[in-house]
């Protein structure tokens, strides 16, 4: 069931229909089947593995709250568990396909291990979250353990189940526990939110997608240096507006059950830094890494030596947290080398704020800020192209930017649908409140609601909405 | 029992020698530090470091947010808090 | 009445905590667990409702505005996203004609060679003079027209309520896969064409009912496709409000010989041999309205490699020809009775304007004949 899509409407208002018919006390349990009944439309086996995951994890968890013997084995078993799903799957998606053409190269041929199994959706992003609550269990900051049902709903809730946000136990738990009193504001939040994302998706993301060849990162050859840097730049561009309005979408639906999903930008185009480009792009992610990864491993370093030149402690957490993210994202090279890149950028931004410029001081609204953002975007960009080029391909594509040719034959034209995204991310990131339009005058609310909802129907005439991109991960 | 005046003294002063290395920079009490891009993730950790050896207090990794030490005061607030539970 | 039964006192629910671990508070709020959820109190929705009659307003308004006959003419043709951009234009200038002069009386079908061959204007004119009849005309030829679409041409042509229909009769009625089709898609199956032929579509009934909706379409392919508007604006340049296409092509040049498409004979793929698809194409126009037949002139040119397929099409001429007159429908043959040298030729099918200004008046010269000795019967005088 596609989100952006007649029967997904359809299925959220039955389900809110049913939600405010039962007690408060059911509620629960029919977000539970609604949100397996939402998975199993998209496929009948990926369910049985959510389920697997969840019933294995909360046992296993149980054990970690409740006793004190063995936790670090528990502990360790439930993390084992885990990640030994997200790695076989990632890996088995990439890796087979490999063998299986080699031993095709020795006259070996055998199908039965070319089943291509599919990465589940949503599976990188609720082994995440079931690795969360693991790691707050085993760290005692869970107050009190949940039941299986509610449990079931951390991980399966159906508005952020196929791409996240990712919900951290601590604060995600106690949400589906209490109560949950929906008002006019919570409703009025949850359309702007709804209306907000479907402007970024269908209004933005999906005409700077369609511009964007299917064949321009496998034959780069095939352009001039122009089309590759502007199309690259539609694609990066798509990509954000894109995922930035699934959240917002999701967001915006969940806010109609009452319960608030957390956000997960923060108008990255607007980034001072490579750290602040992380701390707004997908911040429940970025977060994650930060909180399990790069911080322990930070700790671990700083506490032989907890200098600001500690080298060991400047670049090795961020490169392998980065890494990590790499392979998050994929398992195929250039995500990783894309990880390192940035893994590196961040370290050598560290050491520049060490030895160069210890003070920094952010004035909002002078001249260097905006130096800032367009070096950091720019520097962004120009390292994300291994997330987005097969590294393969990466030497034709560096080689047909070099070129420097094709002004001509480029279309600039099409940077025109940038314009209500990046009036929406301005408006907000100036009022730092992505809320900021429920606060204009009703007469400016009508108008650009009026705006909004004339924009998405037209447009999604003009285009038909396309699945989300970060599903596919 | 470890004062206010003693935690906020040691603490400004490890910021601004070892952090922001400018140790005449007028850091106020309530000068938002992270999200006023000051300090950064690496700092913070730097700060939980430096706060476990010196006072004996662990601050957790999901502590260390915005939320509870952008300011000195919010560091300070924390570090007495961990010390009293 | 009997007696209430009173309920048991509901124990809060068992919640787990670590053992030993003192945290003993519960995060959970049993009793507010019983509570409504949902508490909406009026106004709620008013700025939803407030922007949707704004909405409503501003669409209805626009709508007017963009239907003003002075306004209209004054912006680009909008696009109905049939990806034939003839089409889109042609129909924009007949919605103009109809604006203007409330009918049409005679409308042309057909493809790219009827509608570089007929001016209407021209043809009102001489049309005119021989009979004295005031008739509005309107080129409806679409590049790429091809007789399986005749069900959609067909009710589009009845929604004009013409007096006459006029056919061409031309090769493309004896060959489906006739290879000047391969660039046009079929009108029928874009979401607007599905429309008229009654398949529901939210994007067909805003092709067919919102002019800004189309103007949104047409500033689509502005940002998304350069080459595509430029070829738009081009065609939309190209063709008179009566449909008429000129491409402001001179006599054809000798170095222009070279980039003539291939002869027409090999544009047909299959055998000459069946009119079926003239039957098909005439019974679905059947109707009130009577139907008269137009043939297209070819190009001839003794001595050169184009007479070859002039002997070749003379057996389909005739095949044609002898089709019609079976089915009792007239005729008209004007490029029989003129002389349509090399320099009328725009390419091996298609006049250009000095070629359609030979042909035209010929033809309204044969039509005015035929009204005149009762061979043809519409346009009633007190038209």
């Amino acid at each position: 069931m596609n989100l952006i899509s007649g029967h997904f409407i359809f299925f959220v208002l039955a389900v809110l229909l049913f939600y405010y018919a039962v007690p408060r006390k059911s509620q629960n349990v029919l977000l539970v089947a609604a949100s397996y009944l939402f998975y199993f439309s998209i496929s009948l086996w990926f369910p049985l593995i959510l389920i697997v995951v969840t019933v294995v994890t909360w046992l296993i968890a149980m054990q970690l709250f409740l006793k004190r013997q063995h936790r670090k084995t528990f502990f360790i078993l439930a993390l084992v568990f885990n990640l030994a799903i997200l790695v076989v799957f990632k890996v088995h998606h990439f890796f087979v396909p490999q063998i299986l053409s080699r031993l095709d190269m020795f006259g070996w041929q055998d199908q039965t291990l070319g089943l291509h199994i599919l990465i589940p959706v949503g599976m990188s992003f609720y082994i995440l979250q079931a690795i969360s609550f693991v790691v707050d269990c085993y760290q005692g900051r869970l107050a009190s353990f949940p039941g299986l049902m509610d449990f079931s709903l951390y991980l399966a809730y159906f508005p952020k189940l196929t791409a996240g946000p990712i919900e951290r136990p601590g604060s995600f738990l106690p949400k589906l526990l209490k109560a949950r009193t929906v008002d006019n504001e919570k409703i009025a939040k949850a359309f702007a939110l709804l209306l907000i994302g479907l402007v970024r998706k269908i209004v933005v993301a999906d005409p700077l997608l369609a511009a964007v060849p299917a064949g321009l990162f496998q034959d780069p050859g095939a352009y001039t240096a122009v089309q590759l840097i502007s199309m690259t730049l539609l694609f990066g561009l798509g990509l954000y507006f894109d995922f930035s309005g699934y959240t917002d979408i999701v967001r915006g639906i969940s806010g109609f059950f009452g319960i608030e999903l957390s956000p997960n930008f923060r108008w990255p185009l607007f980034s001072k830094g490579i750290s602040d480009f992380w701390n707004r792009w997908h911040i429940s992610l970025s977060h994650w890494l930060r909180d399990n990864i790069f911080y322990p491993l930070t700790r671990m370093f700083l506490k032989k030596n907890i200098r600001s030149d500690n080298w060991k402690a400047v670049f090795i957490p961020p490169v392998v947290t980065m890494a990590l993210s790499g392979f998050w994202h994929g398992t195929r090279a250039h995500f990783l080398v894309w990880g390192l890149i940035m893994g590196l950028l961040l370290a050598v931004e560290r050491l520049w704020r060490v030895k160069v410029n210890p003070v920094r001081r952010i004035v909002p609204g002078t001249l260097r800020n905006m130096g800032s953002i367009v070096f950091t975007m720019g520097l962004i960009f120009a390292c994300s192209i291994p997330f987005m080029v097969p590294l393969a391909k990466i030497v034709p594509y560096m080689k047909g930017v070099s070129k420097l040719n094709g002004l001509h034959a480029a279309n600039f034209r099409i940077f025109v649908f940038l314009v209500p995204g990046l009036l929406i991310d301005l408006i907000q990131f100036r009022a730092n409140d992505e809320l900021v339009f429920m606060k204009w005058h009703s007469s400016f609310q009508a108008a650009a609601i009026a705006f909004a909802v004339l924009a998405v129907l037209f447009m999604s005439q003009v285009y038909v909405p396309g699945a989300f991109l970060y599903q596919g991960f | 029992m470890i004062s206010d005046t003693v935690v906020r003294k040691k603490l400004k002063s490890f910021i601004l020698k070892e952090i922001l290395r400018n140790p005449a920079y007028p850091m106020k009490p309530d000068e938002p530090l992270i999200s006023g891009g000051l300090i950064d993730s690496f700092s913070v950790v730097q700060i939980a470091v430096f706060v476990e050896e010196t006072f004996g207090i662990v601050i957790p990794d999901a502590e260390l947010t915005v939320e509870d030490m952008d300011t000195l005061n919010q560091m300070v607030a924390l570090v007495l808090n961990e010390k009293r539970s | 009445m009997g007696k209430r039964r009173r309920r048991k006192a509901k124990t809060p629910a068992k919640k787990m905590v670590p053992s030993g671990s003192g945290k003993e508070e519960s995060l959970i709020n049993v009793s507010s667990r019983n509570g409504k959820s949902l508490k909406l109190t009026w106004p709620c929705g008013l700025g939803l409702i407030k922007a949707l009659v704004l909405l409503a307003i501003f669409m209805l308004f626009t709508e007017f505005l963009l239907r003003v006959p002075a306004i209209r003419r004054q912006l680009p043709p909008p696009v109905l996203g049939t990806g034939n951009l003839t089409f889109d234009v042609t129909w924009e200038y007949l919605q103009r004609t109809l604006d203007q002069y409330g009918h049409v009386d005679c409308v042309f079908v057909g493809s790219s060679m009827i509608k570089h061959a007929i001016e209407p204007k021209l043809f009102e004119k001489w049309f005119r003079e021989k009979s004295g009849l005031d008739i509005v005309c309107f080129n409806f030829g679409v590049s790429g027209m091809r007789p399986s679409e005749a069900g959609l041409y067909k009710t589009l042509v009845d929604k004009l309520g013409p007096s006459l229909i006029v056919s061409e009769a031309s090769p493309l009625f004896l060959d489906e896969q006739f290879d000047g089709y391969r660039n046009f898609p079929e009108i029928s199956l874009s979401p607007w064409g599905n429309f008229q032929s009654g398949g529901f579509s939210v994007k067909g009934w805003l092709l067919t009912h919102s002019l800004l909706f189309r103007h949104c379409m047409r500033w689509n392919m502005w940002a998304r496709s350069p080459e595509q508007y430029n070829r738009y604006q081009r065609i939309s340049k190209n063709t008179r409000m009566n449909g008429f296409l000129v491409k402001g092509h001179g006599p054809i040049k000798k170095r222009a010989r070279r980039i003539i498409p291939k002869p027409i004979n090999t544009m047909l793929s299959g055998k000459v041999g069946t009119t079926q698809l003239l039957d098909d194409w005439v019974t679905c126009f059947s109707g009130e309205t009577p139907v008269v037949f137009v043939e297209m002139p070819l190009r001839s040119e003794t001595g050169s490699s184009l007479g070859e397929e002039d002997r070749k099409f003379s057996h389909a001429r005739i095949l044609l020809r002898k089709r019609i007159e079976e089915r009792g429908d007239l005729l008209f043959s004007p490029g029989a009775q003129i002389e349509l040298g090399k320099s009328c030729w725009m390419n091996a099918i298609h006049l250009n304007p000095k070629g359609a200004r030979l042909f035209t008046p010929v033809f309204a010269d044969e039509m005015a004949r035929a009204i005149s000795t009762g061979k043809l019967k519409c346009f009633r005088g007190d038209r």
